[in-house]
């Protein structure tokens, strides 16, 4: 027979096991893959271009960022240019994107040098620019935002060959963690 | 010409009110008088006093040092918490957290990203990181840089790279920081 104590702490077993979930559901596999949203970005080149056909046809590793952030972004940077020498072994089909989240405050140039910087090549490592009314729905979308002055996690967000959010790694990933992700998607998709 | 940019001063050469009575009437008897009742002779005297401490400052390695290591302009190797390979020098130098002018903050008008690191809140107490109350020394600061272990043994945030500090650099970064580093 349970007694009330037992189904008290089952209760309290219970409501701590969903807490945790949510408090997890920041990062891990997204479960289902979740199609990019149609936000408008305007890719180095300066195109307008929408953020699904950025993504569609490569397994493609995006970071949030501005180029006025001293704090985080050197460090994501400087995860995503040692993943960029990772890759540099593997097929086309997996690449990097740095999203702004401050399209006020960057424009091109300064992306282009903030890439520059850190060594990133065309051909595997591109920024985009999304427009203001769409930053905050990118932001919700990943589940990106932060509290403070950077405004925006240091999570990588890694997407199929479909365009669909597929995993979210912790701040700061592991380059060779990241890159072992972007080949599982890559098998997968 | 007058020395250290007092001409520039906003009270103007001639005004009598910051010297008050007695440097009116040095004035009257034609000795040129600075604001604050300074004369020509006494700026220039205590403005050398004032450069030869700054000299001994600047002149002392162990600050010099320290103030390059704070911002910079001495690599520090740093590596984030996990991770294999070190960061680069851009992504390890102190001012980028620690400071009150990033250009993130002059966009935002924000506090530091992380906490402004002044002689008070070094030496404490403060309770950090839902600790108990503790302050620093040099032996806990230094322990703190390489392994991310707090005075209070709380683990700092990840985003704060580990690094690989020898005693001469810590001790020359700690001494830079009580000596009022970057807060001066």
């Amino acid at each position: 027979m349970t007694t009330r104590r037992e189904w008290l702490v089952g209760a309290a077993a219970c409501g701590l096991l969903v807490h945790q979930a949510r408090a997890h559901g920041a990062f891990g596999p997204v479960q289902p893959a979740l199609p990019a949203p149609a936000l408008s970005l305007q890719d180095m080149a300066g195109k307008s271009v929408p953020l699904p056909a950025l993504l569609a046809g490569q397994v493609t590793a995006v970071q949030l960022m501005f180029t006025g952030c001293s704090a985080t972004c050197p460090i994501q940077g400087a995860v995503f240019a040692d993943a960029q020498a990772r890759l540099a072994k593997e097929n086309a089909g997996l690449r990097l994107l740095s999203l702004s989240i401050d399209p006020l405050g960057d424009d091109l140039p300064a992306m282009r040098a903030w890439l520059a910087k850190f060594g990133a090549q065309s051909a595997r490592w591109a920024a985009a620019l999304p427009k203001l009314k769409d930053v905050d729905p990118l932001l919700d979308f990943l589940r990106g935002r932060a509290p403070g002055t950077d405004r925006h996690t240091a999570q990588a967000f890694v997407f199929d060959r479909q365009a669909r959010l597929v995993y979210r790694t912790e701040d700061m990933p592991q380059p060779e963690e990241l890159v072992r992700l972007m080949q599982r998607a890559a098998v997968r998709a | 010409m007058v020395p250290f940019g007092l001409s520039r001063s906003p009270f103007g050469l001639s005004s009598s009110k910051p010297g008050g009575l007695r440097a009116t009437l040095r004035q009257a008897q034609g000795e040129r008088v600075l604001p604050f009742g300074l004369s020509l002779s006494k700026a220039w005297w205590l403005g050398s006093v004032l450069a030869m401490c700054g000299g001994v400052a600047l002149a002392d390695p162990g600050l010099a040092v320290g103030r390059q290591l704070y911002r910079g302009e001495l690599a520090l190797p740093g590596t984030i918490s996990g991770h294999a390979q070190p960061l680069p020098p851009m992504a390890t130098r102190c001012t980028n957290c620690h400071s009150r002018d990033s250009a993130a903050q002059a966009a935002s008008g924000a506090a530091s990203f992380a906490p402004l690191l002044t002689r008070e809140r070094l030496l404490g107490p403060i309770a950090r990181r839902g600790g108990p109350p503790s302050r620093y020394d040099e032996a806990s600061f230094c322990r703190l840089l390489r392994s991310g272990i707090d005075p209070a043994i709380m683990l700092i945030p990840r985003q704060m790279p580990r690094y690989a500090i020898d005693d001469t650099q810590c001790k020359a970064l700690w001494t830079y920081l009580l000596d009022a580093g970057e807060t001066r």
